[in-house]
């Protein structure tokens, strides 16, 4: 038994008090640290399911009719992301396609891309061309959409004939990969510039472009995260560089339109050495 | 020895402790630190860093306890020195416990 007795200063106690409160400190630090990391598995179990749902509303990899074929990819920068794409085969045999990139990135994002897809379901059967899909999403979604948000598209119909028309809102052009070793291989669609959607919905959206397409064609829409993928120099691939990703890819086959996406996605991946820091969407729509 | 009384916040005081999570009984280098630091400053052969449960107080970090107690570092609550303080809710200065603390605190579990 220890039986020195001892005295204790008033600095002493104070020490002792300071001690105290510095481990109180630690165990409250600790219980915050385990309430954020609880939090954080919360949120992290919701974005993967929310990256369930989101890969669930994306169409099949590959879907054909009278004279198509279309493909996609489809790669968010986070676990959900505001790229939206979506194709609706139509009973005349024609095809709707919608490409869209909703500004910001994450979760609100991805709720907003989740409502055009509803919009773009009820419109695609009956609209006249992709002008009206463009305008009755904007109309819908416009007058709910918050401070700042906004999302450029393009809309794209193809007839079984080949003919297609397009229309764009603020979107980068779709390009036109032409079939074996017609030159130039490739070339960005001129459409006249319109206003992204959600931003006054009371926008009419004019059809601007009609192609009539030979089978072996094909019109790639897409996303930026394609053209701003960076390399190890800071250089931007920009649409020059994708449409040559896009002619070597062509050249290389024959490859099953789904296997096409990929390569042309794996070498936009290869150019991002440091990774793509967008979410990507990319179409193919073939005329064969 | 007396046994400390029950403090008045005694049920929200217990409801913290356990949403704490520290009455667990692993090594915590962290804490162990402290009370071996402690022990060397105030030159004391024993330091230990107490939690008060509704039965028992547990040492959730402990310096120089004999090797018996320290492979439970838990003592029934009625014997425990620190059941004073938390009734009291402020520092406690005990030159002797044997001698000092008389009735009140002779037959602690720390007089070891």
């Amino acid at each position: 038994m220890d039986v020195k007795p001892r005295q204790i200063t008033p600095r002493e106690q104070g020490l002792l008090k300071m001690v105290a409160d510095g481990l109180m400190s630690e165990v409250r630090l600790r219980e915050s640290s385990r309430d954020v990391i609880h939090r954080t598995r919360i949120i992290e179990q919701d974005l993967a399911h929310a990256r369930s749902v989101q890969r669930f509303l994306l169409p099949p990899a590959a879907r054909s009719g009278p004279g198509f074929i279309v493909t996609h990819a489809y790669h968010p920068f986070d676990a959900i992301g505001g790229d939206f794409l979506d194709v609706f085969l139509r009973d005349d045999g024609s095809v709707v396609v919608l490409v869209a990139d909703v500004s910001g990135h994450g979760a609100s994002a991805a709720l907003t891309s989740a409502m055009i897809k509803t919009v773009f379901l009820r419109a695609a059967a009956s609209i006249n061309g992709p002008a009206e899909l463009l305008t009755a999403v904007n109309r819908e979604l416009a007058p709910g959409a918050g401070d700042g948000r906004f999302a450029t598209a393009v809309g794209i119909v193809m007839h079984a004939d080949g003919t297609a028309q397009l229309a764009a809102a603020g979107h980068p052009p779709p390009i036109l990969l032409r079939k074996g070793h017609q030159k130039p291989c490739s070339s960005p669609l001129t459409i006249t510039p319109q206003l992204p959607l959600l931003i006054d919905d009371g926008s009419e959206y004019m059809s601007d472009l009609t192609l009539k397409m030979s089978p072996g064609e094909r019109i790639i829409a897409y996303t930026d995260g394609a053209i701003e993928a960076i390399n190890e120099e800071g250089k931007f691939l920009e649409i020059s560089g994708l449409q040559e990703i896009l002619c070597r890819r062509a050249d290389s086959e024959p490859h099953p339109p789904e296997r096409f996406v990929r390569d042309v996605v794996h070498d936009l991946r290869q150019y991002a050495s440091r990774g793509l820091h967008d979410d990507l969407a990319l179409v193919c729509l073939q005329h064969v | 020895m007396l046994t400390a009384q029950i403090p008045a916040n005694e049920n929200e005081r217990l409801a913290e402790l356990d949403r704490l999570e520290l009455m667990i009984a692993q090594p915590d280098v962290a804490f162990d630190r402290v009370t071996a630091e402690l022990a060397h400053v105030f030159d004391v052969p024993v330091s230990m860093m107490s939690l008060i449960g509704r039965e028992t107080c547990f040492y959730k970090s402990a310096f120089g306890l004999p090797e018996e107690l320290d492979a439970t570092r838990t003592v029934p609550r009625g014997i425990s020195m620190c059941g004073h303080v938390v009734h009291s809710g402020q520092m406690m200065v005990v030159p002797a416990a044997d001698e000092v603390g008389g009735a009140v605190l002779r037959g602690n579990a720390a007089d070891i």
